[in-house]
């Protein structure tokens, strides 16, 4: 009684293994294909950009991002924003190109003088660390 | 400007100053225009902003896509393109003291040492374009590119910018980098060259007409304009190369004048092309489609090896453009154009200085932290579109739920310097920028994600990525580092279609 047991069981595994190693060959199912897009693909010319162009800080899209960011508190009207955008844009190249050819400094921060952030006991006094000197 | 005042503000301002006399808003553009030297030039564009009206456009009175007319009854336009010239300022910067030492970056201050790339300047194309002579219109001038030290190089960028918060229009501005300053400064906002944007409401069906001045002016400094340099106090004649241009992937196709990433043939660095699910209309880019019941199709296409992609090289790239272009018949051309994935001959390929496709690199932040991890978070919670059964899930529901607890409960333990705050990755996941996806998967995901999938070989999988990730961020990487993460990277990519393009039943291995 046993022994067909046994031999239903390995009849019942090996089905199924020789089932999975079937689907594990037939890898390729059209139905997940979607899992395939271009940006996958483009991991493969990672290693060529970065040897013919250079490292991949150099022209990625962060400061490209931070850029529009920026931009965007121009926009005041919602009929014509794309003027408000083109007339910010040129007024800050003029304003740079202005602090250029004179030399300026037209970023008007007001520059404090940095808070000491010191405390003492009666024991001893803390020196904020710029004013520690070490020679 | 600094603080977004707007026109009508300003106008008002000696209601509330008698005392100061202030110009008008119009006085002061004008002033300012005086004072720097140089004028912004506008262009009339389509209404709809599918051309601007430069060069050899300037004649036409009626767009050549939309057919609407350029202006309108009272004969003004009725849509323009501001446009601020950069050559006059690259000449401020050389007549700057503080700037031209910090432009001295390029050529003194960086040092190339064969094998280690640490700055564009060790990339092979640049490395090439020092022993290659300047042409232009197909003369050879007789100098070679940035013989001199004050020669500027230029990256060129544009992106897809929405003003409103539904993202139905869409503004392109284009900016230029200087990259002969030094790094760490190069893309603060003071020293970013802002040419202009192109208007919205739609994207530009003719891009390079928008790039038209810029590429004017771009020609005219390959060949050489005057200017001082107050290093040396003389005279010089300043040329300036653009030498990358750089953005996400439909920037990238605009400029390039190719048919993007829907396309049959999508990719911009090869020839491999794309295929279709039975049924489904979307094109994808499997390595391999031996199962896919193509027939007629050739042998190589049938099996792509990765380490030998058919890469697009200068020579064919423009070749093909040029046929699509002289293509007799309309049909022709879009016969032509769908086999290539090029519409025609990019303007950009004008200036010498730049190589198809390899001067237009894939763009990592995009490519990475706003495609390939949320994708592979949506494919392993199952959430990715048609992949809903239970059986694809690799992380179950109320695992994932902790995962993002404790993903957004570790902000309160990050110092800020690492990034912005973490949210939580299971209820605020559309929250997530470009920089929180790329915290997250270098440095909370390897150990959030230990032993929490169904099978741990995913997670293995993904820690092979994030080791290849880092290589690739790497201040200065190493000529085996590069041959590390291009072997890296086709093991990864076959594994991926292995694993996450594989039957279901797999998951039990």
């Amino acid at each position: 009684m046993s022994g067909t047991i046994l031999f239903v069981n390995s009849l019942y595994f090996s089905d199924a293994q020789r089932g999975m190693t079937y689907r594990y060959y037939y890898r390729y199912n059209p139905e997940r294909i979607s899992a395939c897009p271009l940006t996958v693909h483009a991991l493969l010319h990672i290693a060529d950009s970065i040897a013919i162009a250079g490292p991949v800080w150099a022209y990625w899209a962060f400061p490209m991002e931070r850029y529009c960011g920026k931009l965007l508190p121009a926009i005041k009207s919602r009929r014509f924003p794309y003027s408000n955008l083109s007339n910010r844009i040129s007024d800050i190249a003029l304003i740079r190109a202005l602090e250029l050819v004179y030399d300026l400094d037209l970023s008007y921060k007001i520059k404090r003088p940095l808070a000491k952030k010191t405390f003492s006991t009666p024991e001893c006094e803390f020196l904020p660390s710029r004013e520690l000197s070490f020679d | 400007v600094h603080d977004h005042l707007s026109d009508a503000t300003f106008e008002r301002f000696p209601l509330a100053f008698p005392s100061i006399s202030l110009p008008s808003v119009r006085q002061a553009r004008r002033r300012l225009e005086n004072l720097a030297g140089f004028k912004t030039v506008l262009y009339d564009c389509c209404p709809n902003s599918c051309m601007c009206y430069s060069g050899p456009h300037n004649i036409l009175d009626h767009c050549l896509y939309c057919k609407e007319p350029r202006r309108n009854e009272a004969g003004k336009p009725r849509q323009t393109f501001k446009y601020t010239p950069f050559i006059p300022r690259l000449r401020a910067a050389h007549a700057n003291k503080s700037r031209a030492q910090l432009m001295r970056y390029r050529a003194h201050e960086h040092h190339h040492t064969p094998g280690r790339m640490t700055d564009i300047f060790d990339s092979t194309s640049y490395c090439d374009l020092l022993n290659s002579k300047v042409t232009v219109d197909g003369k050879e001038l007789p100098f070679c590119f940035f013989s001199d030290t004050r020669d500027i190089a230029l990256g060129l960028s544009t992106d897809r910018f929405a003003p409103f918060k539904k993202r139905k229009q869409t503004t392109w501005p284009i900016i230029l980098f200087n990259y002969n300053l030094p790094p760490d400064i190069r893309i603060h906002s003071g020293n970013i060259i802002d040419l202009g944007t192109m208007p919205g409401p739609k994207k530009p069906k003719d891009a390079d007409s928008y790039l038209f001045p810029a590429v004017q002016e771009l020609m005219q400094l390959e060949q050489g304009v005057t200017a001082f340099d107050t290093l040396s106090e003389s005279l010089f004649v300043m040329r300036a190369y653009l030498i990358h241009v750089f953005g996400d992937i439909p920037a990238m196709s605009m400029l390039m004048r190719m048919k993007g990433h829907n396309g049959t043939c999508p990719c911009r660095m090869c020839d491999i092309i794309g295929i279709r699910a039975p049924g489904d209309k979307t094109l994808y880019v499997p390595l391999d489609r031996r199962n896919l019941g193509i027939d007629g199709t050739p042998a190589e296409h049938i099996r792509y090896d990765p380490t030998a992609l058919p890469l697009r090289t200068h020579t064919k790239f423009m070749q093909q453009a040029r046929q699509v272009q002289n293509s007799a018949t309309d049909a022709e051309e879009k016969r032509l154009s769908k086999a290539f994935g090029i519409k025609g001959v990019p303007l950009l390929s004008t200036l010498s200085a730049l190589t198809f496709p390899t001067s237009f690199p894939y763009d990592f932040m995009h490519l990475i932290w706003e495609n390939l991890i949320p994708n592979l978070v949506l494919l392993w919670t199952g959430q990715f579109k048609g992949f809903g059964s239970e059986a694809d899930r690799q992380l179950t529901k109320p695992v994932w739920e902790a995962i993002g607890e404790a993903c957004g409960s570790s902000s309160r333990t990050i110092p800020s310097a690492f990034g912005a705050p973490m949210h939580n990755m299971a209820t605020e996941k559309h929250q997530f920028s470009a920089d929180n996806w790329s915290f997250w998967t270098l440095y909370l995901a390897p150990s959030l994600l230990h032993r929490r999938f169904q099978n741990d070989r995913y997670h293995h999988h993904f820690v092979e990525l994030v080791h290849l990730l880092n290589i690739c961020l790497q201040f200065e990487i190493s000529d085996e580092e590069i041959e590390t993460v291009r072997a890296g990277m086709i093991n990864w990519v076959e594994d991926y279609e292995r694993y996450n393009f594989i039957c279901q039943l797999t998951l039990f291995f």
